[in-house]
C-alpha cells in the first residue's frame, strides 16, 4: 500500500525544484510575452464574437433574410436541373423525352441563375405565379402615383418642360431605356399636356380594373389574387390558395 | 400524411398536391381507401423535387408528389389518399437536442439550489 503524501513532502519538493526565479515575477512585474499574447488572443476573439452578433443582427433584416431565401431557392434549382439532367442520360433511348428534359434542365438552371443575381425573372423563365405578382408590383407601384398624379394639373406638364434650363432634346441615353413602344413622343406642349391627362386618366382606370378600390375609410385597397391549387401537407390536410405571398418554409 | 381534394365532380378530374420536407422520403406505395378507388382513377404520379415544388405550387422548402386523378363514378367525390414518409431525421435531431438540453438545466438548477444555504 503506497505511503500518502504528507503536505510537508510537497514543501520540501518545490524547495528542491523551484529557484526563486522560477517561482513567477512579482505581482508588479510586467506580464510575462505569453501572459500578453494570450490577452490580446482573448480580445481578438471577443472582438471576433462582437462582429458575428453584429452580423447575426443585420440577418434578421427582410432584405437579408430575402436575399437568404433566394440563395436558398437558387441551390434548389441547380439541385433540379440534376436531376433533370440525369434522367435525361437515364432516357437516352428515348430522344424526344430526353430533349424535353434537358431542355427543363436548362431552364431551370437559368432559373437559379437569376434568382442568385437577384433580378426580375425574364418572361420566357417566369412561372404563372410570378407572372401574377408581377402584376400586382405594376398594380401597387402604379396606384402609388395616382395620388401625386391627383394633385397635377394638364398645364403643369408643359410648364415644366418649358423651364428646363438646357435646350437640349432629353438625353437619348433616358430615351432608350424604354422600349419602343412605351417612348414618350416628343411633341408640342400644348400636345403634351394631353398626353399627360390621358395618361393619368388611363392609369386611373387601370389600376381599378387591376382590382384596386378604395373603401368606406377612403384606404387604397386591392383585390388579392392567387393560382388555385388543391395543397395537403404533413400537418394538416387543407385544400387553399396559393395567393402571391408563398408560405415560408417549415 | 393524408393526400385529400375538394368535392370533384362527375366525371371531372382534379390535380392534388402533397406537400412534405425536403429532408422526408415516401418509404411506400400511397394507399387509397375504398371509397376513393371505387370513385377514382389515378391518371399520374409524379415525386417533385424542391425546385419543382417551388416552380409550380409558389412554396419553397418543401418536396411534393403531385396526383393527377378523374373522379369517374356518378356522383361528386373528394379524393383521399395516404402517404407514408420517412422520419425526419433532422426534426428528430432537433428535439432530441432540446429534450437533452432540458435536462441539463433541470440538473443544474437542482444542483444549485441543493448548494445553498439554506
Amino acid at each position: 500500500m503506497a505511503r500518502g503524501v504528507r503536505p510537508r513532502d510537497h514543501g520540501r519538493q518545490a524547495k528542491l525544484t523551484l529557484s526563486a526565479n522560477e517561482r513567477g515575477p512579482p505581482v508588479n512585474h510586467p506580464p510575462s510575452p505569453l501572459i500578453s499574447q494570450i490577452v490580446e488572443t482573448v480580445a481578438d476573439v471577443q472582438r471576433v464574437g462582437a462582429k458575428l452578433l453584429e452580423l447575426v443582427a443585420r440577418m434578421q433584416t427582410p432584405a437579408v433574410a430575402d436575399a437568404l431565401e433566394r440563395q436558398r431557392q437558387a441551390q434548389a434549382y441547380e439541385s433540379t436541373a440534376g436531376v433533370l439532367r440525369r434522367r435525361a442520360l437515364a432516357a437516352a433511348d428515348r430522344g424526344e423525352e430526353r430533349d424535353d428534359l434537358q431542355k427543363s434542365a436548362q431552364w431551370y438552371s437559368e432559373r437559379a441563375i437569376v434568382k442568385r443575381a437577384g433580378g426580375i425573372m425574364p418572361a420566357h423563365l417566369r412561372t404563372p405565379l410570378e407572372r401574377l405578382e408581377l402584376v400586382g408590383r405594376f398594380r401597387e407601384q402604379l396606384a402609388d402615383l395616382l395620388p401625386l398624379a391627383a394633385e397635377l394639373e394638364a398645364a403643369d406638364a408643359p410648364a415644366f418642360v418649358a423651364s428646363f434650363l438646357d435646350d437640349a432634346e432629353p438625353p437619348p441615353v433616358f430615351l432608350a431605356a424604354f422600349p419602343p413602344s412605351v417612348t414618350p413622343k416628343p411633341g408640342e406642349p400644348a400636345e403634351l399636356g394631353a398626353v399627360f391627362t390621358t395618361f393619368v386618366d388611363d392609369a386611373r382606370s387601370l389600376v381599378a380594373d387591376l382590382g384596386g378600390f378604395v373603401d368606406a375609410d377612403g384606404a387604397l385597397r386591392f383585390v388579392p389574387f392567387g393560382i388555385s391549387a388543391e395543397i395537403s401537407t404533413e400537418t394538416a390536410a387543407a385544400t387553399n390558395n396559393v395567393d402571391g405571398a408563398p408560405a415560408a418554409a417549415e | 400524411m393524408i393526400i385529400t381534394s375538394k368535392p370533384v365532380r362527375a366525371g371531372g378530374r382534379a390535380v392534388v398536391w402533397g406537400l412534405f420536407a425536403t429532408n422526408r422520403q415516401p418509404v411506400s406505395q400511397p394507399f387509397v381507401d375504398p371509397p376513393t378507388a371505387a370513385a377514382f382513377v389515378i391518371q399520374r404520379i409524379d415525386v417533385l423535387t424542391e425546385g419543382e415544388t417551388h416552380v409550380e405550387t409558389g412554396r419553397s422548402g418543401h418536396k411534393a408528389i403531385r396526383v393527377q386523378v378523374e373522379n369517374r363514378s356518378d356522383e361528386p367525390a373528394v379524393f383521399r389518399m395516404e402517404l407514408e414518409l420517412g422520419p425526419n431525421y433532422a426534426r428528430m435531431s432537433r428535439e432530441l437536442a432540446l429534450v437533452v438540453e432540458a435536462g441539463w438545466r433541470e440538473a443544474y438548477d437542482r444542483a444549485i439550489t441543493a448548494g445553498k444555504p439554506s
